[in-house]
């Protein structure tokens, strides 16, 4: 609501209200309506000095001015008003009986203590009882203006358990299909983010547009959860767009069918399009069973073009894979297992001949449910990949090869405190490949098993494939990261953080070399109304590297922005 | 011989007592010197009582044949008893015997002077005396005889410097410290004193000044913390059994206004029953307080006569006719209040039997808000410029036995201005207990008629109305919970009922040409309870940008007002259809239910009402608006006021985010501005992957896909535009 009209020159309503504060104060037009009087009747054409001043101790107390005096002059019809000092918030005092140990809340700390103050402050305590199993909490605040202390009673109402899920299913479907979105089981601890988690997943996968959940506390030891939907239609349409300095500018567009038969199958078409990368996607969902726990089947085509700085190359890809997904108190686990039929065309020179071959595709993740769920805004968390793609030269395949991968990312907050002191991130990954090819002919092996670093996602001091510095095929690579963020620190979405990202190539597989790829930096985070959008900045140093020339080409700076890129 | 010596034998000593006497009679010093007052201390030690004293000095004269002078001088006086403790640094006595026919007729006391007095009094049976009966005995009452017995005294000056006086009985401590002066006829005091009983007492001070023809007198006491005064002149006139003060009076009590009376006259009469007559004007002179130079002044007469009977169980007994009236410069109320009452002086309140009546009228409403300000008291918009008169009658009977008794009241209104009035009758009771602690009011009981009451709603356009109260939860110093004694019930208690008897409480808005009529029959309570009705009769309505049939709406109010259900319909009429819209389920929680003949779909339906096009002319971003309302209303996050705005303004975009559950609407308003609304408040954590945007966008975050060929796995985003179909 745009203020329309300020105390100007200190005074209000033609000079009715004179008001002496050491701010300025805007007044909204609807207050202004109960403090000057508006309108032609007689009922509210003026509004009594005493009227006024009545409400002007309710407006001011919305602005956190809680002593605030005034007088009235009846001989000159006068509303003089001396605001005080605005109170601000110094402190929380917790009387908890759930003996949670909740965070440290800091975001209300020396802002004004207002009513809505007061109401964000239970908001915060009420998401953080629900997210440790009390959700029927009830919390009782109270704002002590001498000391600036807001006091908060908490009232636990016990310890819930699910108890049951009050199911509501689309029409034409399947009941329960929905429940192979849930992060959680019944008879479970009751903990929010699982809960949330789930209707994020299914709002995500598209199959109804609007899920969420109504909590119904009537009994004493459980909750029950109620499903609430808005089914949408079934075919979305999406256009999509992404920035960064890696790719620059992205362009994706999809079409997706939902709600397939009455498993909920589904039918997904996808165009990516950047500078590096233009990929084509079909993915089909097949469900056979009604189990949630049983397996899905995907079957995916994806073409896609690369034309980066190092190598261009076309690769086709036809993939059947089935996929099983559980949720555990705390985390999911997701297995797919599948043979895939590809092509690999390299373009340009240096060139591998191009090769089809059939692999046997493997992957497991275990990723906890807080990593999920602040995926948009990492903080806590982790997650654990492995993943392999074997060839058997016997079958269908020119050559024997494999390639494994060990990916593992963490965060979490030391001081346990909102909004979070500092956010510290771990990441890792080790590849590794292997073929029939003997070392002089590696040249032929397929630009997908060999390995590189550098870039946003892995050596943040060199550009994006920049390593290995020459032309040697890699077969193994190994990078990790760690990185510090401060949440909060002098602005609310401004987060700057530091960095520390080093890295190792081999060209026998299982085997690291020296040189050491390190790199030291930092950056900002903004959380922008559209997403974070991230800048690093970072120097590439070589430890271990004899030659001379190779190690000052490779030692420079390195910068990165993009939009949505986390750590 | 005989003769001779019984002559002797009377005659002597007859003649040596007159001669004795004759020579006291001359010169009292014979009798009266430091000797005698020596064997009147042994004989008073005889009898208990301890007397010392230092440089006794004692002078007794004949002034002439019928005056006798005494002067006595006492140094370091001190007198012990079993209930009085006296002592004095210095007593002196000048005075005069005054006879006339050798029968005594007056003392005149031409100088009494005692210095740094003090006196302990101990009242009471001592403990042994006091035994196991108790204290059950009916106190006498007081004797008010001593007023006759005094004739016989005069005082011409009397100087006495009471340093303490302190009397103790048993559970209560009494002291007094001041002087007492009288000369030429003027008596003067001024002192203070303290009651202390348990834990409770009082003190005070008092300024005295009686000169036989005015008097003045001030008393000024301390009770509880708060102060009060009494301040009185005037004149008595002492008749064989009566006494007449004519006077003025000036009550002043702490948080009250004061109030003088004057032309008081007041009989005291010494019969059985004692009769006080009281006669006079009463003057509140100034309601205001000192900041506030308006004064104003209430007026009226008085009129009460008061019969004490101390032998009787309702000893007190009075008849009060209090009349107000309007004067110049007073607030025009009139009316009067009599009060016809028997109490017991031993226990006022619920002894008190009798009856009472208030009659009043403000014959001017606007007149009487004008004065109120004066103290505090504003009559707020948009009842403000009402005028009229207004009525209100009291009268109870008060039962014997202290039994709770009810004061049963009706008020009428009769306000008017130029576009609303508030016609009004207001009848009930209100309950009052009596106890130890006083008077309590119990329970009202209040039954209102809305016989024609028309009031102007504010016309706030688009916007919802600022918080008008203050928020309660701030406090400047907050204590720890106490654990509270539920059984405890000292509230009073409450049932009010509500109802347009005659015509529908009229309400002027500003989405109607005609006010909206509601018919009212509802109760509330103290415990919260609500019942009964709410009807809202048929009206048109500038609703969805067109003319809306509204067929009715009814609230059944239930205990928890929220959970009361509702029920409205509302038909808005289109060139090829017509739109129902019925709102059910609770205040709390409302349900849209929309329907359309010929049937068009719920989707189809929203189109139409918010953005007055079918669907399939949206384009993407109200089509998405269009989604999020069917969200919020499937969550029933819109409230009925937003629900309201909704249908009241053309609505640009309307975005909902489930996991807040919150709503958010931009309304376009005249001159290409945007106003938005909803519930939506400052989220503490960004979480999930997609954040709507409104209009179509959202802000999605990818995690690479565990198959991905990248290698590379990361979290990216996208700024994502949608469509479902």
């Amino acid at each position: 609501v745009s203020d329309v009209e300020s105390a100007r020159g200190r005074s209000l309503c033609d000079g009715r209200i004179e008001i002496d504060s050491p701010q300025r104060i805007r007044f909204r037009a609807e207050e202004l309506f109960f403090l000057c009087g508006s309108g032609e009747s007689t009922a509210w054409g003026d509004i009594p000095l005493e009227q006024a001043r009545f409400h002007m101790g309710a407006f001011l107390q919305q602005r956190g001015f809680h002593f605030f005096s005034s007088s009235i002059d009846f001989d000159r019809k006068v509303l003089r008003v001396n605001t005080g000092p605005r109170v601000v918030v110094s402190g929380l005092q917790i009387t908890n009986d759930t003996k949670v140990p909740l965070r440290r809340l800091r975001r209300p700390l020396g802002k004004a203590m207002t009513p809505d103050r007061l109401d964000q402050t239970q908001s915060w305590i009420r998401r953080e009882l629900a997210m440790n199993g009390f959700p029927c909490a009830q919390v009782r605040v109270r704002g002590e203006l001498e000391t600036g202390l807001i006091h908060l009673d908490i009232q636990s109402n016990r310890y819930r358990r699910i108890l049951k899920v009050i199911q509501s299913d689309p029409v034409g479907l399947e009941p329960g299909i929905l429940s192979r979105y849930y992060a959680f089981q019944e008879g479970e601890s009751y903990r929010s983010i699982p809960v949330e988690l789930s209707s994020r997943r299914v709002e995500s996968d598209g199959i109804v547009q609007d899920h969420r959940w109504n909590l119904r506390c009537e009994d004493p030891d459980h909750i029950i959860l109620e499903e609430n939907l808005l089914v949408g239609k079934p075919r979305v349409l999406s256009l999509a767009l992404g920035i960064d300095t890696e790719e620059y500018l992205s362009g994706m567009i999809g079409w997706k069918s939902v709600r397939l038969g009455k498993r909920a199958s589904s039918l997904d078409f996808q165009g990516r399009a950047s500078f590096l990368r233009q990929m084509g996607l079909i993915v089909s969902n097949w469900y056979p069973f009604s189990d949630p726990r049983r397996p899905l089947i995907r079957t995916a085509l994806q073409v896609e073009r690369r034309a980066e700085s190092r190598y261009a190359s076309l690769d086709s890809e036809l993939s059947i894979r089935s996929v099983w997904s559980r949720d555990f108190l705390g985390y999911s686990l997701r297995f797919e297992v599948g043979p895939s039929l590809a092509d690999s065309r390299a373009l340009g020179s240096p060139l591998p001949p191009p090769s089809q071959y059939l692999s046997l595709d493997a992957g497991l993740r275990w990723m906890s449910h807080p990593f999920e769920f602040y995926l948009s805004n990492p903080q806590e968390g982790y997650r654990f990949d492995v993943r392999g793609k074997f060839l058997d030269g016997r079958l269908l395949s020119p050559f024997r090869a494999g390639v494994i991968e060990v990916a593992a990312q963490s965060l979490f907050e030391p001081f346990h405190s909102d909004p979070r002191i500092l956010i510290v991130g771990f990441r890792a990954q080790y590849i590794t490949s292997s073929s029939s090819f003997s070392k002089a002919e590696r040249s032929k092996l397929p630009i997908r098993f060999r390995q590189y670093l550098g870039g946003e996602q892995s050596v943040r001091g060199f550009s994006r494939l920049e390593l290995p510095f020459d032309e040697r095929v890699m077969m193994s690579s190994v990078h990790g990261g760690i990185e510090l963020r401060s949440d909060y620190p002098f602005h609310p979405r401004v987060q700057p953080f530091v960095f520390f990202d080093a890295g190792l190539l081999g060209e026998e597989s299982f085997q690291i070399e020296t040189p050491v790829y390190f790199s030291p930096g930092g950056g900002l985070r903004w959380q922008s109304p559209i997403g974070s959008i991230r800048g690093t900045l970072a120097h590439g140093f070589v430890a271990g590297e004899k030659d001379r020339e190779k190690k000052e080409k490779l030692s420079h700076w390195q910068w990165f922005l993009s939009l949505g890129r986390e750590f | 011989m005989i003769k001779r010596l019984l002559f002797l034998l009377v005659f002597v000593p007859v003649f040596f007592l007159i001669f004795l006497g004759i020579l006291i009679w001359y010169y009292p010093s014979i009798a009266v010197n430091p000797t005698t007052l020596g064997w009147g201390k042994q004989y008073l030690e005889g009898q208990g009582i301890s007397i010392e004293w230092e440089a006794p000095r004692i002078d007794a004269r004949s002034v002439n044949f019928w005056e006798k002078s005494l002067h006595l001088s006492l140094d370091r006086l001190h007198i012990e008893s079993e209930d009085l403790s006296l002592r004095s640094q210095k007593i002196l006595l000048e005075s005069r015997f005054l006879f006339s026919f050798l029968k005594f007729n007056k003392l005149n006391v031409d100088r009494l002077h005692a210095e740094d007095l003090q006196i302990e009094w101990r009242e009471g049976p001592s403990e042994e005396n006091r035994g196991l009966s108790g204290d059950d005995s009916p106190k006498k009452p007081v004797d008010l005889g001593f007023v006759d017995t005094l004739s016989w005294l005069k005082l011409n000056e009397l100087q006495i410097d009471l340093t303490s006086l302190r009397w103790i009985d048993n559970g209560s401590r009494s002291s007094i410290t001041g002087d007492l002066h009288r000369k030429d006829e003027i008596w003067k005091t001024a002192g203070s004193f303290q009651l202390e009983e348990q834990n409770e007492g009082f003190s005070g001070q008092w300024d005295v000044l009686w000169d036989g023809i005015s008097q003045e007198f001030k008393v000024e006491v301390l009770t509880g913390g708060v102060l009060q005064s009494l301040q009185a002149s005037g004149s008595i006139q002492q008749a064989e059994e009566s006494l007449t003060l004519t006077k003025s009076l000036s009550l002043q009590i702490e948080s009250f206004p004061s109030i003088n009376f004057k032309n008081l006259i007041s009989e005291w009469r010494w019969e059985s029953p004692i009769i006080v007559s009281l006669e006079g004007d009463w003057q509140i002179p100034s309601l205001s307080d000192a900041k506030r130079r308006q004064e104003i002044p209430l007026f009226g007469k008085l009129s009460a006569d008061v019969f004490y009977q101390p032998e009787k169980d309702s000893n007190l007994a009075a008849k009060l006719l209090v009349e107000f009236f309007p004067k110049q410069k007073a607030p025009p109320v009139r009316g009067e209040l009599q009060v016809d009452l028997q109490t017991d002086l031993q226990d006022l309140i619920s002894g008190a039997s009798g009856s009472l009546g208030l009659a009043m009228e403000i014959p001017d409403f606007q007149e009487i808000s004008d004065y109120g300000k004066a103290f505090g008291f504003f009559v707020p918009a948009p009842f403000h410029h009402l005028n009229g008169p207004i009525h209100l009658n009291v009268n109870s009977n008060i039962p014997e036995s202290g039994a709770p008794f009810d004061l049963n009241y009706e008020m009428t209104t009769d306000l008017k201005s130029r576009d609303q009035s508030v016609v009004t009758r207001v009848t009930g009771g209100l309950q009052v207990l009596r106890g130890s602690q006083g008077l309590q009011a119990h329970r009202l009981e209040a039954d209102v008629e809305l016989k024609k009451v028309l009031l102007i709603w504010p016309d706030l356009g688009l916007r919802p109305p600022p918080p008008l109260f203050k928020d309660a939860r701030f406090a400047d110093r907050i204590e720890a919970p106490k654990v509270s004694d539920s059984s405890e019930d000292s509230e009073m208690s409450y049932r009010i009922h509500v109802r347009t008897p005659q015509e529908p409480l009229q309400i002027k808005t500003h989405f109607s040409n005609t006010p909206l009529r509601f018919l009212i029959d509802a109760e509330v309570d103290s415990s919260g309870g609500m019942q009964g009705w709410v009807r809202l009769e048929p009206a048109l309505l500038q609703l969805f940008r067109r003319q809306a049939q509204l067929t009715g709406g009814r609230l059944s109010l239930s205990d928890d007002f929220g959970d009361s259900p509702i029920e409205s319909s509302l038909e808005v009429e289109y060139a090829e259809y017509k739109v129902f819209i019925r709102v059910r389920g609770t205040v709390s929680s409302p349900l849209l239910i929309l329907e359309s003949n010929p049937a068009l779909n719920r989707r189809d339906i929203l189109a139409v009402l918010l953005f007055g096009r079918p669907l399939g002319d949206l384009d993407p971003g109200q089509g998405e608006s269009l989604a999020s309302t069917e969200s919020a209303l499937i969550d029933r996050s819109i409230t009925l006021g937003s629900m309201f705005l909704l249908a009241s303004t053309p609505v640009e975009s309307v975005s909902y985010n489930p996991e807040t559950r919150a709503f958010q609407a931009r309304l376009r308003m005249p001159g290409g501005v945007s106003l938005t609304i909803g519930s939506d408040t400052e989220r503490l954590t960004q979480v999930g992957f997609s954040k709507p945007l409104g209009k179509g966008f959202r802000f999605r975050t990818l995690l690479s896909d565990l198959m991905d060929q990248d290698k590379q796995m990361h979290i990216s985003a996208v700024l994502e535009w949608l469509l479902r179909y």
